[in-house]
């Protein structure tokens, strides 16, 4: 299972960069245990390594064929530049050639990238079968203009591609394995962001040909997995990392208006509805006469719905005062969810430069504070000048306080600082055990999982006791948790305890999930 | 598709200075010469016009990024610009019916006060563009009708386009 790359990269009719292109492939590449081929810029030299490149590949390997420079379609037919003799056949190579040797190679992934002009003229003469897993990136539509770009020191779709591959772990944090749709969609997002921000300059957005759902990984994220399986044999990288995303997501907008509204909205971003609830919220929306109340309301309905895009184009409307920072915040928070980070914080420093509420200077804060941890520029990042905010709340019954303790919990995780806050934790997990039983499960869970030292026996059995006003559900849920933290051996007699209490509580309820709970609990010990 | 008859005319360039037309077709033009599996040389060809054309980039400007395309360079007398103009827009236009618009830009040094050319950091010369419009409707257009004022000593770029909107 051999990952082979041949990289091309001609400096022709006044490029300067395409060399740079090759080298930064090849840093990326090499990082995900590529093997590469580099030829030199002759045509012989070039056909002769290719032809062994694809000869030599076995089944299950994955290979690139890959060209930085001009590209030109003379009569349609796309021809890589090698030389400046466009008049000779030596200075130009068909991609007519290279498509049918790598057709018919036996390699099982194949991907050819051209960072070139006109670069979807490919297509004239590529047919492959729906089955084949081959695809093919480009950097512009048939007919448009693929750039390099001084700033980068390199070509725009090459300068991504290394950055996607080479920083895979925090750019793809969530995701074990690298897929050649993940950086499309991400190099997609990219340009996007590179074209909102820059007037003089625009590029084209990629393309990517061939059966969408041929999906093969391109890179695996191994080494974020090995770190954590080596700094604490018992975790879950996966959840660890759901669990994180998962916070960030949750309730950190300030969204205010009538109380027909605010009731909709919090319903809405607190995920208290049902599925038949959330449709009647519809009906509730279209009576919402305002601008701002029906454009938030509408944009949460369809983040609800999922129809993110749609959202965000809901959202582009022109406020004023508060209700414009508003708008600035949601959007930020929801363009942060999607990555798009820069965007994000531009919003939230829009809002930091017109606003004087406290509460949306606050939350804007705060929001730039999770945009920078996502970005892992942790030197701007301190949640610990939040903790005093006990009495600021944001949607649902999130205390800022609490959420920002959290975050700076997982902070310390990540920059391997002691986490010296466990008082302010116990009270959060006190709050929340009485106010907000689903954010105590989380806040718990993220515990759990992100402080690697030992928990006692006592604060276990004191953390339980704070289970005393929950709801069956949560109970459970955060017992499934809280259970596997005690000693099979020492600890059997509290384990015992609390089978017992809840065996009391059984007798009252008669829940179902509580008696599943309590067997399988059982059956776990006697094992 | 065959070319047209068109109007035939052999220019003979004796004694002429030489110049390079730069020719840039916008999207629609370009795919046109594609599909009917046309170049530049065989339109001047098909047009009488005797004029080499090699491969090559835009002069540039002073700019951050370059783009990757090529485009067709005709080598030809200074004087021919307007019957290559005229060739290329009478041949589309009788492929594909619609007016043209052919806009020049000509390309000027840009120099300093004691008149020496300016140079970018990496020693290319930087050019000013100025740019003249002539729409160019169909056959019934004479070339006579069909003239450019310029001053082509520094080369000059034709781009080619049915998007007449922009005159």
């Amino acid at each position: 299972m051999a990952k082979k790359a041949f990289l091309i990269g001609a400096n022709t009719f006044g490029l300067s960069f395409a060399n740079n292109d090759v080298m930064l492939l090849n840093e990326a590449l090499q990082k995900h245990d590529y093997e590469i081929i580099i030829p030199s810029l002759s045509k012989s030299d070039i056909l002769t390594k290719f032809d062994s490149f694809v000869d030599d590949c076995k089944k299950n390997d994955t290979i690139i064929f890959y060209f930085s420079g001009h590209g030109f379609t003379p009569k349609g037919s796309l021809q890589l530049v090698i030389g400046e003799e466009l008049t000779k056949n030596k200075d130009q190579i068909s991609i007519d050639y290279i498509t049918g040797l790598i057709e018919e190679c036996k390699a099982e992934n194949k991907l050819i990238i051209l960072d070139c002009c006109q670069a979807n003229a490919i297509t004239n003469n590529w047919n492959p079968s729906q089955s084949e897993r081959y695809r093919i990136l480009t950097a512009s539509e048939k007919l448009e203009k693929g750039k390099e770009i001084d700033a980068f020191k390199a070509s725009f779709l090459t300068f991504y591609i290394h950055k996607a591959l080479y920083n895979s772990e925090t750019i793809f944090n969530h995701k074990e394995t690298i897929s050649i749709n993940d950086i499309y969609i991400w190099l997609s997002e990219q340009t996007e962001i590179f074209n909102s921000q820059n007037n003089s300059i625009k590029v084209p957005f990629p393309n990517l040909l061939g059966n969408q759902k041929i999906n093969f990984p391109l890179a695996l994220n191994k080494y974020t997995i090995i770190n954590n399986s080596q700094s604490d044999s018992n975790s879950q990288p996966l959840t660890q990392i759901k669990t994180m995303r998962y916070i960030r997501e949750r309730c950190r907008i300030y969204i205010k208006g009538s109380d027909k509204f605010n009731e909709v909205m919090e319903s809405l971003i607190s995920n208290k509805y049902t599925k038949k609830e959330l449709d009647n919220y519809k009906r509730e929306i279209i009576s919402f006469t305002t601008k701002y109340e029906s454009h938030m309301a509408l944009a949460a309905y369809h983040e609800k719905k999922g129809k993110i895009e749609m959202m965000l184009d809901i959202l582009n409307v022109n406020l004023r005062g508060q209700e414009e920072s508003s708008r600035l915040l949601y959007r930020a928070l929801v363009l942060e969810k999607l990555d798009r980070i820069p965007e994000a914080i531009n919003d939230l420093y829009s809002i930091l430069l017109n606003e004087h509420n406290i509460e949306l200077v606050k939350a804007a804060q705060f929001n730039l504070n999770v945009c920078y941890e996502k970005k892992n520029d942790y030197a701007k990042v301190d949640f610990t000048k939040f903790f005093i905010y006990k009495d600021m709340f944001f949607a649902g019954n999130e205390r800022l306080s609490d959420k920002a303790i959290t975050m700076h919990l997982i902070v310390c995780h990540k920059t391997n600082q002691e986490f010296l806050y466990d008082l302010e934790l116990m009270d959060v997990f006190q709050f929340q055990a009485k106010n907000n039983p689903i954010g105590y499960t989380k806040t718990l869970l993220i515990y759990f999982l992100l402080q690697r030292k030992k928990i006692s026996r006592d604060e276990i059995y004191n953390i339980y006791k704070l289970t005393d006003n929950m709801s069956i559900n949560n109970k459970v849920a955060v017992l499934s948790k809280l259970l596997p933290q005690f000693d099979k051996e020492t600890d059997v007699d509290v384990i015992m305890k609390i089978i017992h209490d809840l065996k009391d509580e059984y007798e009252v309820s008669k829940s179902y999930t509580l008696s599943k709970f309590i067997d399988e609990t059982l059956l776990n010990l006697k094992q | 598709m065959p070319i047209p008859e068109i109007r035939r005319q052999i220019l003979i360039f004796y004694n002429m200075d030489t110049t390079k037309i730069y020719l840039e077709f916008s999207k629609e033009e370009e795919e046109l010469l594609n599909s009917n599996n046309l170049t530049v040389s065989d339109i001047l060809k098909e047009a009488g016009i005797e004029a080499d054309v090699e491969y090559g980039v835009i002069p540039s400007n002073h700019e951050t990024a370059r783009t990757k395309d090529i485009v067709p360079i005709i080598i030809a007398a200074s004087t021919s610009i307007v019957s290559i103009s005229y060739a290329i827009t009478m041949i589309l236009s009788v492929i594909y019916k619609r007016p043209r618009l052919v806009k020049i830009y000509e390309n000027e040094l840009i120099r300093d006060e004691n008149q020496a050319p300016i140079l970018d950091k990496e020693g290319n010369l930087q050019y000013r563009k100025i740019e003249k419009y002539q729409l160019f409707e169909g056959q019934d257009d004479k070339m006579e009708n069909f003239e450019f004022k310029t001053n082509l000593k520094d080369g000059v770029v034709l781009k080619i386009t049915s998007d007449t909107n922009k005159k």
